[in-house]
């Protein structure tokens, strides 16, 4: 029997079924708040999350891109971090992929809530960003953040 | 590279420093922070901390990370460390976490301010 591989080992992630962006910057972690401003603009326009639950949506790429040009690429400018935003009738999605040399996500959980492991300084990221996406999935050793979330009504229409 | 949104007030070894800035997901701001209160940690080993976040709208989780440290160093002093003012926009983020399980956090800064008063370390 073929035992199937773990998610974070998995090559590729899904190919949305419509790509709405695709960006390629360095990992400069001070752009990376112009960098959220500017696809706030596009989630916006496309309606996909509502006003109320925006925060949430930027802490969300906060963390992300942080993990990506921080950890992942260790803030090498030279290494480019990718983005795309896709999208189908129902659900929005973000693929996040770096250079580096990959990590476990599983190592991330906090789920004993033991003091040690409350008490840990790092790894709340992936905690917080899984609290408000619908899914969260690490691709190609954890070099690849994928995330979906259905789309909102904005309440405009 | 001090921190030109925090205001620290201090009193004998009680120190509160108000954050008067509503996002403090930017790493050059958290370490500026960062420098700022690990100057205090240095400068009173029994400590009573309070942290101010009435202003504050949005946090990421290495600024987590960072009260998760000064819990830690602070409680070794045994000094006090108090988190104050979380609205609603940023209280979930320690329930999700399950920080509101091991750090201090109080509404009102002021009534901690004055307990620590009447009843100095």
């Amino acid at each position: 029997m073929t035992e199937a591989l773990p998610q974070a080992f998995a090559e590729t992630a899904p190919v949305p079924q419509h790509s709405v962006l695709i960006d390629r910057v360095p990992s400069l972690i001070q752009v990376k708040e112009q960098l959220i401003d500017r696809y706030a603009a596009l989630v916006e326009t496309q309606g996909w999350v509502p006003a109320t639950e925006l925060a949430w949506w930027q802490l969300c790429l906060e963390e992300l891109l942080t993990n990506a040009m921080l950890h992942g690429n260790e803030g090498d400018p030279d290494l480019l971090v990718e983005v795309e935003f896709g999208c189908d009738d129902q659900a929005w999605t973000c693929r996040i992929t770096d250079h580096g040399e990959g990590f476990d996500p599983s190592a991330q959980r906090l789920s004993s809530g033991d003091d040690d492991t409350l008490l840990r300084e790092h790894g709340r990221g992936i905690v917080l960003v899984r609290e408000w996406v619908d899914d969260l999935r690490y691709y190609d050793s954890g070099r690849t953040a994928w995330l979906k979330r259905r789309i909102q009504p904005t309440g405009d229409d | 590279m001090a921190a030109d949104f925090l205001t620290v007030h201090t009193y004998d070894s009680i120190v509160v420093a108000v954050v008067g800035k509503d996002r403090l997901t930017d790493v050059a701001s958290i370490n500026a922070l960062d420098v700022d209160i690990q100057a205090q940690l240095d400068r009173h080993p029994r400590i009573s901390l309070l942290i101010d976040l009435s202003q504050v709208t949005a946090m990421s989780s290495q600024m987590l990370g960072k009260l998760v440290a000064y819990h830690k160093v602070i409680k070794k002093g045994k000094g006090r460390f108090v988190v104050a003012g979380s609205g609603p926009a940023i209280a979930p983020l320690f329930k999700v976490t399950k920080l509101n399980k091991v750090l201090d956090l109080q509404a009102d800064a002021q009534k901690v301010i004055m307990l620590w008063k009447r009843k100095p370390l």
